[in-house]
């Protein structure tokens, strides 16, 4: 069954060129596009998908405002923010409104459907160069929180330690030993116990309670 | 019988003969009026009393007067100030042990005042229900005071009245005597109607004496005062003579208690209580209406004649008459007196003021008259042996036999000038040899050996001095004196033998000597220029000096002071007018017993100390009969005494005497002006809270930039004499120099705190030990306060701030929108290029198989994301909010690990912790930015290597950045191909290296064949 995809970007060139890539591509089908949030819940609503590509700078509701809309009705739905600047700022925001994942609009096309396809799969793409930036700047006003007690094992403690560092999940595998599916799991237990939605508040969270 | 009786007349002739042939008397000091005229509220005196800080207090019937030397200050009653004066008509004022203030109305009763409120108080004195309301006369001892009211005598004790710890302690006074409670008789009680005169006398043995016509009643109290008892004593038991004009007064010595002193009529007698016989008799001259009075305060009896006043002073017994007609005082109108200290002596009268008169001028005898030559003879032989008549009337030289030498004209021509001799022994005159022809005689002179010289005069002005040989009356030898000057002096001014038999002769041109053994003249003079030579032309007095007479004498000159001459070489050491000399016409030089020198001038005498080289001045405010000195009269007198001669009389006195000095009298603050307008404390108490003589400090209130403060010297003597200096600390770099000013005046001063000093040195000279003070506050306008000053400031630097952040505002504002438009456009720009990429993706899965299709599409999509990344480097590089080396940092590091992933190759991007605070300019970012990014690209495409190093760090004032690959390098050669473009405006190394150059920066690349490249980039970083 093909994956339902939406598409909000206020440039129509882009709009109609992604509607038409995953029109083409197995597995996903786009169900709609849309120019901004306005009617987001509505537009969700009426085309039911599995999957939200938000652009991030829209006229009248943009894409931060539109992921928080979303998230308080929809907790599950997955939702992969676009843009063309790697800005802390929005990307902050975003990551804060419960944005699944973050990508440049400058990557290539295929990078773009795997992201897709990872984040339909469960997984938090992210490009690693915005997972450093949001370290970078978590880090910077996180690290006078105390600590807590999270109880993670040293393998994960490890991999949250190299996920700090900038470290891809593959590159991960390829340090721990371990395959990418492993190196997910682990992810998702840490997420579960340290209650966060994405590998970037996990490594946030990490930080700021000193864990690693 | 008549034998004593004829003895009895020939002693009162013999009497009145030598009272008739009267020796001249000093002139008498002039005494000074105080009275309305100098600012006294009236001139019915009531009573003068000397207070313990030195101020003197008048009552009279208007009024209470405070005199401090300069000004009087009134005090009077203020119908609205219940604290004021409450009666006009005060009579008497008297402080007490304990410092309270005194004051006896002659209607409103007795009253304390407080001198630093200025605030009168009443003590009400009600005994048997009637309240005592005029008080007379008020003395004080020990804790007690004694008053005379107009219809009793009474005693309080006062020993617990201290006003300064509570004012209302005038009622903690007790009654301890009362006269007519103690009366018994009727006759003779005080009451209102009683008419009769009384005296009574209050004795510091605490005994009051109650003199009536007939009887004298003497009441004494017993040790603890509870007690009092009164006797009836007959006038004659204690040596009054009977049926006597007037009552007695009654002292008591101090040092002979037993001793009663009683004044009355024309005597006063010492009567011994003990021995009950009359010990002493003092007798005055005889005078109608006369009355005696005593101050409690010293030990005189005066007795206030019609035109004088004696004082009789006990310790000593002797009478002092001082004559009172010369101020204008009617007769028979002093009946008040007071002395203050230092001696001076007031008298206070009926209507008229007072009369003051300083002893101290009596120092300085001083004999008024023109004719001095005659009236010195007139002296008594206690000062000269007494002159024949014949040479009465001409400056005669004594000689050490007693005789007398003179100059005297002949009585026909009245040209010719015979010497005279008058030996005092025998009182024979003779006359001796006649000068030539000619000639007339001046100067004479007795030297050393006794022997008389002479110094005359010819006709045609030339100069001679002669020896006379005494027993032969002839002139022995002649002298010519080499040089002559026409001229109305006399050419020889004085003459001096010294004891190398050298004669001195102080000439009007210079001073000439005479070694007579060889007869060789010498000669000194003024020489111009010359500050070693003689000051002046004219050489008038030599005095021998006093400490080391063989080396050195002082001459006076005409003009230029007093030089000390050095015999040996001729060098004058000058001293004049600017040394303290108070004039340069230094006539006559005497010295006295303690090595002074007295000099007389044309501006008063001086008595200079040659040691310590000061001077002290002397004029006619002092005693002396003028100021204006003459030429050639002076003389030791055989007393000890020095005489000189003025234009106004002559003047003799005794050095030590005149010399004594007086302590240093207390010196007071007396009064501030504001703004040229006197300042009232109780009016304007913004400024002054008490009196000036009791503050600490003034305020100024802005505006207030004139004032002026005044000060004086409690001494009632001359005040040209007073000197003062001053400082205000906080203006006054140093004291003032002495002046007799005692006001100053400070205009515009800056606000703040100063304090005044003022010193003040007697008539004396004496200065006091340590200055008064008193701090000035000046109030700031509300514009040159501090704080005024700070919030200007403040104003000034925030808005100076507000500028600066307003242009960076502005600028942010600018950057804002610049940052906006280009995100705008990088926006549009990139999302329309993604489409493009897109297209040729979803293109390629169309045709999938179609390989040159797919080649071709493959290349738009590089085109397009390579123009994507360009626009993306841009606008990063653009945005300021990326300065940071950080940010720069993070996007190598971004592109780094993008780069390296997907070619599997290990990335190591390490960077130093310090590096982050660096600041970079644009310029910086994107050159650095992009070179890296063309090396890693390089090292990507080209080197084929497994490992990329990146390396960033800052050492000294460079940035490193090494990139480095474990790849195959390249030859050096390879460099100068053009390689296509590979990426957005980079060219290759050229590129590469242009760019640096644009940093300042510097590029290395070293490379080795199959071990790897390295490249280096260093850019020099601003010192921070």
């Amino acid at each position: 069954m093909d994956k339902r995809i939406i598409i909000f970007d206020d440039n129509s060139k882009r709009r109609e060129s992604l509607e038409m890539l995953i029109d083409l591509t197995d597995g996903m089908t786009c169900v709609g596009s849309f120019v901004d949030c306005s009617n987001v819940l509505t537009d969700i609503e009426n085309s039911k998908p599995d999957l939200v590509l938000m652009d991030i700078d829209m006229p009248n509701v943009n894409g931060i405002e539109g992921v928080t809309i979303i998230r308080k009705k929809y907790r599950n739905l997955k939702i992969l923010m676009q843009t063309v600047f790697e800005d802390d700022e929005k990307l902050f925001a975003c990551i804060r409104a419960g944005a699944d994942g973050y990508i440049l609009k400058k990557a290539q096309p295929q990078e773009l459907l795997n992201a897709i396809e990872e984040a339909l799969k469960g997984g938090a793409p992210m490009t690693p160069s915005i997972a450093r930036q949001v370290l970078r700047f978590v880090g910077s006003i996180e690290n006078k929180k105390k600590t807590e007690d999270f109880n993670l094992t040293t393998r994960e403690s490890e991999i949250l330690s190299l996920l700090v560092q900038g470290l891809s999940y593959k590159m991960i595998a390829d340090r721990c030993y371990i395959s990418l599916p492993t190196v997910n799991s682990h992810i998702q237990k840490i997420y579960e116990k340290l209650q966060v939605h994405s590998a970037v508040e996990a490594v946030t969270k990490a930080i700021g309670n000193k864990i690693v | 019988m008549l034998k004593k009786g004829f003895q009895f007349i020939c002693l009162l002739c013999s009497t009145y003969l030598c009272t008739a042939q009267q020796y001249l008397q000093p002139s008498i000091v002039a005494g000074e009026p105080l009275g309305v005229k100098q600012g006294l509220s009236q001139g019915m005196i009531n009573c003068m009393y000397q207070d313990k800080e030195g101020y003197m207090w008048i009552c009279t019937k208007d009024g209470l007067n405070r005199y401090d030397g300069y000004q009087i200050k009134i005090y009077r009653n203020e119908s609205n100030d219940p604290y004021s004066l409450p009666d006009n008509y005060c009579n008497v004022t008297i402080e007490d042990d304990n410092g309270n203030f005194w004051v006896g109305t002659n209607t409103k009763g007795l009253y304390l005042f407080e001198k630093k409120t200025e605030r009168f108080y009443a003590v009400p004195l009600i005994f048997n229900n009637t309240e005592t309301l005029c008080i007379r006369e008020i003395q004080c001892n020990k804790g007690k005071l004694y008053l005379r009211t107009l219809t009793d005598l009474l005693v309080l004790d006062i020993s617990n009245v201290n006003i300064k710890n509570d004012i209302k302690t005038g009622k903690k006074t007790k009654l301890l005597f009362s006269y007519n409670a103690l009366q018994q008789s009727k006759k003779y009680k005080l009451d209102i109607t009683f008419k009769a005169p009384y005296i009574s006398s209050f004795l510091s043995d605490n005994s009051i004496w109650v003199s009536f016509r007939d009887s004298i009643f003497y009441c004494k109290p017993n040790v603890d005062f509870s007690k009092w008892s009164i006797t009836s004593i007959a006038p004659t038991s204690l040596g009054i003579d009977a049926n006597i004009k007037g009552l007695p007064t009654l002292s008591l010595l101090a040092t002979e208690p037993e001793i009663i002193v009683i004044a009355y009529g024309n005597k006063i007698i010492h009567f011994n209580t003990s021995t009950k016989k009359i010990e002493f008799t003092q007798l005055f001259a005889e005078a109608k209406n006369s009355l005696f009075r005593n101050n409690s305060n010293d030990e005189n009896i005066y007795r206030l004649a019609n035109n004088d006043v004696s004082i009789y002073h006990l310790k000593t017994k002797a009478i002092e008459v001082v004559p009172i007609k010369s101020l204008g005082i009617p007769e028979r109108s002093i009946f008040q007196v007071f002395t203050s200290k230092q001696d001076i002596k007031w008298f206070g009268s009926a209507g008229y003021g007072i009369a003051k008169f300083d002893d101290r001028k009596n120092r300085f005898k001083s004999y008024i008259g023109a004719n001095q030559n005659e009236i010195f003879w007139r002296l008594s032989p206690d000062y000269m042996p007494s002159i024949g008549t014949q040479l009465k009337g001409t400056w005669a030289v004594l000689d050490k036999q007693k005789t007398y030498w003179a100059f005297l004209p002949n009585n026909e021509t009245k040209t010719f000038y015979y010497l005279y001799s008058y030996n005092t022994l025998t009182k024979k005159t003779i006359q001796h040899t006649a000068l030539p022809k000619n000639c007339t005689g001046y100067n004479l002179y007795n030297d050393s050996k006794d022997r008389l010289w002479i110094y005359y005069q010819d006709g045609s002005y030339k100069n001679f001095i002669a020896r006379v040989d005494k027993t032969k009356s002839s002139i022995e030898v002649v002298y010519s004196i080499p040089e002559s000057i026409e001229s109305s002096e006399p050419f020889v001014s004085q003459f001096y033998f010294d004891d190398n038999e050298i004669l001195w002769l102080a000439t009007i041109n210079g001073l000439y000597a005479l070694n007579e053994k060889n007869k060789i003249w010498k000669h000194w003079k003024n020489i111009p220029n010359n500050n070693n030579s003689i000051s002046a032309e004219g050489v008038l007095s030599i005095c021998p000096d006093p400490i080391a007479p063989e080396k050195f004498f002082w001459i006076g000159t005409e003009g230029g002071g007093v030089n000390r001459f050095e015999k040996i070489n001729g060098n004058c050491i000058r001293y004049t007018e600017k040394d303290g000399l108070p004039n340069n016409v230094a006539y006559c030089i005497l010295s006295d017993s303690l090595n002074n020198l007295w000099i007389s001038t044309n501006k008063g005498l001086s008595c200079f100390n040659p040691t310590l080289k000061t001077f002290q001045n002397f004029t006619d405010e002092d005693g002396l009969p003028g100021n204006e000195f003459n030429r050639f009269i002076s003389r030791y007198m055989q007393n000890g005494e020095l005489m000189f001669g003025s234009v106004d009389g002559f003047v003799i006195f005794n050095p030590k005497e005149v010399l004594q000095k007086q302590p240093a009298a207390p010196l007071v603050f007396t009064g501030i002006s504001i703004l040229n307008k006197p300042l009232n404390w109780k009016i304007d108490s913004s400024n002054l809270n008490t009196p000036i003589g009791y503050a600490k400090f003034i305020t100024l209130n802005p505006g207030q930039n004139i004032f002026s403060i005044s000060f004086a010297t409690l001494e009632y003597r001359s005040n040209v004499k007073k000197m003062y200096k001053y400082k205000l600390d906080g203006f006054d770099k140093d004291w003032t120099n002495p002046s007799s000013k005692n006001e100053v005046t400070y205009t515009n001063l800056l606000p703040g705190i100063y304090t005044f000093y003022v010193m003040g040195a007697n008539t004396d000279g004496v200065w006091n030990e340590k200055p008064i003070s008193i701090k000035i506050i000046i109030q700031p306008y509300w514009y040159q306060t501090i704080l005024f000053k700070l919030l200007v400031l403040l104003l000034f630097v925030l808005s100076l701030y507000g500028f600066y952040r307003y242009r960076l505002k502005q600028g942010l504002k600018l950057e804002k929108l610049r940052n906006r438009i280009a995100r705008d456009l990088h926006d549009e720009i990139g999302s329309t290029l993604s489409s493009i990429s897109i297209y040729a993706a979803s293109a390629n899965k169309v045709i999938a198989g179609n390989e040159k299709a797919e080649s071709i599409l493959s290349k738009i999509n590089a085109g397009t994301s390579e123009v994507m990344e360009a626009i993306s480097d841009i606008v990063w590089a653009v945005n300021t909010s990326n300065d940071r080396f950080e940010n720069l940092a993070n996007r190598m590091r971004a592109f780094a690990v993008q780069s390296t992933e997907a070619k599997n190759i290990e990335l190591q991007f390490t960077e130093n912790k310090d590096i982050p605070h660096i600041a970079l300019n644009m310029e910086q970012r994107k050159n650095i930015y992009l070179i890296c990014k063309e090396a890693i690209s390089n090292a990507l495409k080209y080197a084929d290597c497994s490992l990329l190093q990146v390396l960033i760090t800052k050492e000294q004032q460079h940035l490193f950045v090494k990139i480095h690959d474990n790849g195959n390098g390249f030859a050096i050669s390879n460099l100068d191909v053009v390689e296509p473009n590979h990426s957005f405006g980079g060219n290759g190394i050229k590129n590469m290296k242009a760019r640096a150059v644009e940093i300042n920066a510097s590029l290395e690349i070293i490379t080795k064949l199959s071990i790897g490249t390295s490249i280096i980039l260093s850019i020099p970083l601003k010192k921070s």
